[in-house]
């Protein structure tokens, strides 16, 4: 199927309107559309031909069915099934809630203040908590895949790495994430976890902070694995020493080598976060 | 309850050496297991529920520890009373597939319910953090927090497997996500030769107390047959040591779990603990001390010479809880620290004062085993951790 009739399809099958489309990249297509008159979101994923294409069909699934199940301000809401095109399936597709601003990324070109990262943690302890509540590790937290929206609320988006620590069996434990914002838990053997995606918001509030990375991920990729696995973070407040101790001691201990002295979930970091005042 | 927890073991008067412990203020509760109390009275040996029933009226904590991490070692066959707590499926002795773990878990936990212990998820021991078996055992103690979330956990392993640096810190991580109330880590001997602790591999017993360390920051940690040695640990954040009168509550001795033609000699001499030496040395090395200075005699012992076996296992459950004690009693983790520093720098000095008193009798090897190598475990832990 050409892509013009897939547009067309999927069009058909989620009962879009004014369908733009915005980005072709990897795995997915994405859409600008409205839904009922309401501005959204639409991701087609095609199927491959050959024996993957079911274990592709299963990730899209499970992408929708968690967003589905995560009840969060903080994490993008999906707004529809995931629906297959054509019997049998050439391609999947679902409708996410329309999301205003832009991806993290454009906004680490300076340095934050401290009241910006706190903010940041905030939001995002709240959609990691959501996640995690569900037993969901996203695995790839990176600027990519935040959003700032207008209102200056963080929403975590593309849970399409996810991994249901229950359920390994769709994507194996091994996600290597996004270099420069990888945890030690992902080096190949590794096993992410939820402290594994609370190393990562520590590398995005270390980068807004100071805009280098705790662990530079240029050179060699053994290299950069092991410094990830063995190597403790030079405290943040030697590279920005303007940064408050409040806020340096909860990006530093995201930031632990060892998972277990991290705060381990979500819900552990919006623990500390609220005990400091900094969560509401 | 900080303290001591008296390990099982199988002499006659068990029960009532627990409760006078107890009773006394020497210990805090007593550990059952499978292998050394049956599930029905015997000949000489009351049952489970008789000795849980008397050590709860004497105040002290029961807990029952199924030892399944002793029960797959090899050569495992002293199984006269473990059999009859029928801790296993139909399958038998198999913790292969989801079912056989679900069986055993649940068997585990009613038993414990039994006689009033709290839900204690078994284990195996481990070798390496990166093996089969220690995805088995996570497994095993996921599926037990499955069954009840305030489940206590176990985790044990060899030399190896606590000398596995980021591997074991990254296994650690997984772990804590369980978020268990309580935490008994045990490091399993390959080979006991005798009753003096081998603490020499620095790497293992460091990895030890950061792994302590780890799980303390969200849970309270027991250091199983540990004894003295687990001394650096309750620094690291342990709050209870297992111990006991005998080697084999002491320390985790293999062969206490085989039925051995050629048991070797297990109690070969009678002993006098020092509790400022943080030692237990030969009864006749304690009468060496006390002739050569009786009122510094008093002060190494930490009391009166026991006059006889009794009452020295009173006297080592009573000097090894106060120096617990003084350690879970400071505030913060550089002051346990700190504490444990003091303590082994007094050890080291009196040792020396000894080696020069009586170099005949107190020997260069009791100084390294006892305070010398402790204090090294202490201090390759507390520099890793800035303490």
């Amino acid at each position: 199927m050409d892509i013009a009739t897939l547009l067309l399809e999927v069009e058909s099958a989620l009962g879009l309107d004014n369908v733009v489309p915005l980005t072709q990249g990897g795995q997915k297509i994405v859409l600008k559309a409205t839904m009922s008159g309401t501005p959204a979101i639409a991701k087609i994923v095609p199927l491959p031909i050959g024996p993957n294409a079911e274990l592709v069909l299963k990730r899209a699934h499970r992408e929708v069915e968690l967003l589905a199940a995560v009840e969060s301000d903080y994490v993008v809401k999906v707004l529809t099934d995931a629906v297959e095109i054509e019997d049998p399936p050439v391609a999947v597709c679902w409708v996410e809630e329309y999301l205003d601003g832009e991806d993290l990324a454009l906004h680490l070109s300076s340095a934050w203040q401290d009241d910006d990262v706190w903010r940041l943690l905030s939001d995002a302890a709240k959609a990691l908590d959501a996640c995690h509540g569900l037993e969901v590790v996203h695995r790839d937290l990176s600027p990519g895949n935040l959003r700032r929206t207008s209102g200056g609320r963080y929403v975590l988006m593309d849970p399409g790495l996810a991994r249901h620590l229950a359920k390994t069996a769709l994507t194996g434990s091994f996600q290597p994430g996004t270099p420069g914002w990888r945890s030690p838990e992902h080096i190949p053997g590794g096993e992410p976890v939820p402290a594994s995606d609370i190393f990562a918001l520590g590398i995005l509030a270390y980068y807004a902070l100071t805009r280098t990375f705790p662990v530079d991920p240029n050179g060699d990729q053994a290299d950069y694995d092991r410094r990830l696995v063995e190597c403790q973070i030079v405290p943040v407040q030697q590279i920005a020493p303007h940064v408050s101790d409040d806020l340096a001691g909860v990006v530093d201990r995201c930031l632990q080598r060892q998972s277990s002295r991290r705060f381990i979930d979500g819900a552990e970091l919006m623990r500390e976060l609220t005990q400091l005042g900094r969560c509401n | 309850m900080p303290g001591v927890l008296i390990h099982d073991g199988r002499r006659i008067a068990h029960r009532k050496w627990s409760t006078d412990a107890i009773d006394a203020g020497f210990a805090d509760g007593i550990v059952l297991t499978p292998f050394s109390t049956p599930r029905v009275s015997a000949p000489r040996h009351p049952s489970a529920s008789d000795v849980a029933a008397a050590v709860s009226d004497a105040g002290g904590e029961v807990v029952f520890d199924p030892m399944t991490h002793a029960r797959f070692l090899a050569g495992v066959n002293k199984t006269d009373f473990y059999d009859a707590w029928e801790l296993w499926g139909p399958d038998g002795l198999a913790l292969a597939t989801p079912q056989h773990r679900l069986a055993h878990v649940e068997r585990v936990f009613r038993r414990q319910e039994s006689v009033g212990s709290p839900h204690l998820a078994p284990t195996i021991s481990l070798a390496s953090a990166l093996t089969q078996d220690a995805s088995t055992a996570r497994e095993i103690a996921r599926l037990a927090r499955g069954i009840d979330s305030s489940s206590w956990q176990s985790l044990a392993g060899t030399r190896a497997f606590w000398a596995s640096g980021a591997s074991l810190d990254a296994y650690v991580g997984t772990l804590v996500a369980l978020r268990a109330p309580v935490w008994m880590v045990t490091v399993v001997n390959e080979l006991v030769v005798d009753h003096v602790p081998d603490m020499s591999d620095l790497a293992a017993f460091a990895g030890l107390c950061r792994t302590v360390h780890s799980l303390s920051l969200r849970s309270r940690v027991i250091v199983a047959h540990s004894d003295y040695a687990g001394l650096p640990a309750v620094a690291a954040g342990a709050d209870t040591v297992g111990s006991g009168w005998d080697r084999a509550q002491r320390t985790f001795d293999p062969n206490s779990f085989r039925v051995d033609s050629d048991p070797g000699i297990r109690i070969p001499a009678s002993y006098v603990t020092q509790g400022a030496l943080h030692a237990v040395l030969r009864r006749d090395t304690a009468d060496a001390i006390e002739r050569w200075n009786q009122s510094q005699a008093l002060i190494l012992r930490g009391g009166p010479m026991p006059a006889s076996d009794q009452v020295q296992r009173m006297h080592h459950l009573n000097q090894l809880r106060t120096a617990v004690r003084a350690l879970t009693g400071t505030s913060s983790r550089q002051n346990r620290v700190d504490a444990l520093r003091d303590r082994y720098r007094t050890a080291i000095t009196q040792f020396d004062v000894l080696r020069d008193a009586l170099p005949r009798t107190v020997q260069e090897r009791d100084k390294n085993a006892w305070a010398t190598a402790p204090r090294d475990v202490l201090e390759s832990y507390a520099q890793a951790e800035g303490l």
